[in-house]
């Protein structure tokens, strides 16, 4: 009886924490995408204004892939810093600072051709990733090698939360 | 704020041949870089805003050099010295390359703006020259070959001017094949010439390594 009483505890305790966790990287989620867009809102002036071509690529590629990699970064850990610039170079610039690890995902956004994404993924300064990607590959590389390196991962999935409140 | 200056010209900053050599003797990997911009160093995020390093700024960007307090020409070097805009007819000559003597200009002459107003930002010369790499990018990340990548570096050489003896100037070198350039040779690349496919992946390396590392800082 008390083991029984005990068993359904912890397993109310650790379906608790469960969602108590989804809760936090849900709220963590809307702040970066908060947090990202004020950044493109203030920086992305350097590209020209609303009528210039490179501005609207660049919007389009902000509004594409901005969500994506959030999403995939907050799969991996909730980074200690996050920075997000536009540079007169025409490039979309992330910088994501976790424990040990440092990723640099910068896209240069192009009118003749594909935009062209650059990664960069350093663990305590060792250079552990570098490459030319289209973005959903870049993410699936940069989450692979973080795992090899012995970063931690968690299941992010944002609705998660809507699909337990339904229930 | 450009303000128009009454007083003459600093003479501390007025190349000569001896002074070129002092400054050529002193300058060391610990001497301070600094150079002027009109945004501030970092973003909301609190990391290096790579916008101070962009592609056609940084090939060629132009530098004072602060000298450690130890060099006997520091007390001639001041935070301000990048401030100073040479301005008038005789801006041309002003601002070449100082070769000779005969280039030294009557202070008198000298007209000039000041902007109080630029922020100054500044690095360790042997920390930007440390930066290195191959390029360009490979493709999804596969291993290069050992004949393909290219080979990048900097260096930050000594280009004093008449009205500038502590300037310097950013030079980025790179050893992809071009023109009558032997193969594997380094040659200068220029921001607004040289191929944009290289140059992207030269300077996005270049970005990530000063974020990393922290290599800026606001003077």
């Amino acid at each position: 009886m008390t083991n029984c009483f005990r068993h359904n505890y912890d397993n109310l305790q650790s379906k608790s924490c469960i969602i108590n966790r989804i809760y936090d990287e849900n709220n963590k989620y809307e702040d970066l995408k908060h947090f990202t867009k004020l950044s493109w809102d203030i920086y992305s002036n350097r590209l020209g204004d609303e009528s210039n071509d490179f501005y609207r690529a660049g919007k389009n590629e902000f509004d594409l892939n901005n969500n994506e990699i959030i999403r995939k970064v907050l799969e991996m850990d909730i980074p200690k810093k996050i920075s997000l610039s536009v540079t007169s170079d025409k490039s979309l610039h992330y910088t994501f600072r976790f424990n040990d690890f440092v990723l640099f995902i910068e896209t240069y956004l192009s009118l003749e051709f594909e935009n062209e994404t650059y990664i960069e993924f350093f663990k305590d300064k060792e250079l552990i990733l570098e490459g030319h990607f289209d973005i959903e590959d870049g993410l699936g590389s940069i989450f692979e090698t973080y795992k090899k390196r012995g970063g931690k991962t968690v299941e992010f999935i944002p609705s998660l939360l809507d699909a337990c409140g339904a229930e | 704020m450009l303000v128009e200056q009454n007083e003459t010209y600093p003479q501390r900053l007025i190349s000569s041949r001896n002074k070129i050599l002092a400054v050529s003797e002193q300058v060391c990997s610990d001497c301070k870089m600094i150079y002027r911009s009109e945004i501030g160093l970092y973003t909301i995020g609190q990391e290096i805003d790579p916008e101070v390093v962009n592609l056609e700024r940084f090939c060629g960007l132009s530098v004072n050099s602060l000298l450690c307090k130890v060099h006997p020409l520091s007390s001639d070097c001041s935070e301000d010295d990048v401030k100073y805009i040479i301005d008038g007819d005789n801006k041309k000559e002003l601002i070449k390359l100082f070769q000779t003597d005969e280039q030294i200009p009557e202070i008198e002459e000298i007209e000039y703006l000041f902007n109080e107003n630029l922020k100054v930002i500044g690095f360790k010369k042997g920390a930007i020259e440390a930066i290195d790499g191959n390029y360009p990018f490979t493709k999804n990340g596969s291993q290069q070959s050992e004949d393909d990548p290219y080979k990048f570096k900097i260096e930050v050489k000594y280009e004093p001017n008449p009205t500038n003896v502590f300037h310097f100037e950013v030079t980025l070198y790179g050893n992809h094949p071009k023109g009558n350039v032997k193969l594997g040779e380094f040659h200068k690349l220029k921001g607004r010439t040289s191929d944009k496919k290289y140059l992207k992946s030269i300077i996005s390396k270049i970005k990530n390594r000063i974020i990393n590392n922290e290599f800026l800082f606001q003077i």
